[in-house]
């Protein structure tokens, strides 16, 4: 997995490429974690994901309650039809914002 | 129910991994390589890497506190089924006695425990557990031409 930072103002884009499972995934919240608290919006680009596990499902999830703390807000754009099938079985989609 | 019996047939693919999450990979590729090589829907082999990883994981994590330990992988497909069993001695652990997670309401309140069992429950065509010679043992059937 490789994650591209791109910081515009208040707002950080993730261009996420790979997959995101349990030996990825601490990388991943690493990197969210180490955001400045101060943005507000987070985009997680996942066009080039093609795999997401439930290691990765818990980054996404920790990741919204930490911008959603901050006054924030995450969006995550452009998810494969499979990883957007894994996230609608478990009910994630009513939580997280996808575009 | 699914068939335990067929992992007697001499045709059974079967290796030992160190329960250790280093070693993931080699798993997967071990089944994922050979179901590369037959007439798999695409889909279904992302389901089968699912499945891999959210089992080995559980064992990697929690069969063996605090010590070192292995787990057994057998698969054998019969026809396009693909029936894989894990294997191993540590605490017994039936993962389908766990309750499916809450469907989220709100993300404060949303918890992230269980949803790899749930995922293995949904995509699997066929599974069972049981405890028998000292080992906690896990067959998952796939239909991987579905």
């Amino acid at each position: 997995m490789e994650i591209k930072t791109i910081i515009a103002d208040s707002t950080t884009t993730l261009e996420i490429n790979g997959k995101v499972n349990t030996t990825t995934s601490p990388e991943l919240a690493a990197c969210i974690e180490g955001l400045d608290s101060t943005m507000d919006k987070l985009i997680l680009e996942m066009e080039k994901v093609d795999y997401v596990s439930s290691a990765g499902l818990r980054v996404l999830v920790t990741a919204q309650k930490k911008m959603k703390k901050q006054g924030g807000s995450l969006i995550i754009r452009n998810l494969q039809r499979e990883v957007l099938e894994v996230i609608e079985m478990t009910g994630l989609t009513a939580v997280l914002t996808i575009e | 129910m699914p068939d335990w019996q067929v992992f007697t047939d001499p045709a059974v693919c079967e290796r030992e991994f160190p329960a250790q999450l280093a070693v993931l990979d080699d798993i997967i590729d071990f089944v994922s390589a050979a179901a590369a090589k037959r007439d798999c829907n695409a889909k279904k082999l992302f389901q089968l890497d699912m499945v891999i990883e959210e089992i080995f994981v559980n064992i990697a994590h929690y069969a063996y506190p605090g010590q070192d330990g292995c787990a057994t992988v057998k698969f054998i497909f019969i026809a396009n089924r693909l029936h894989l069993l894990f294997s191993d001695s540590g605490i017994p652990f039936d993962p389908l006695q766990k309750a499916d997670p809450e469907q989220p309401q709100n993300i404060e309140e949303t918890k992230v425990g269980g949803l790899g069992i749930f995922l293995v429950k949904s995509y699997a065509d066929e599974i069972a557990y049981r405890y028998k010679n000292g080992q906690n043992q896990l067959l998952i059937v796939l239909d991987m031409s579905a």
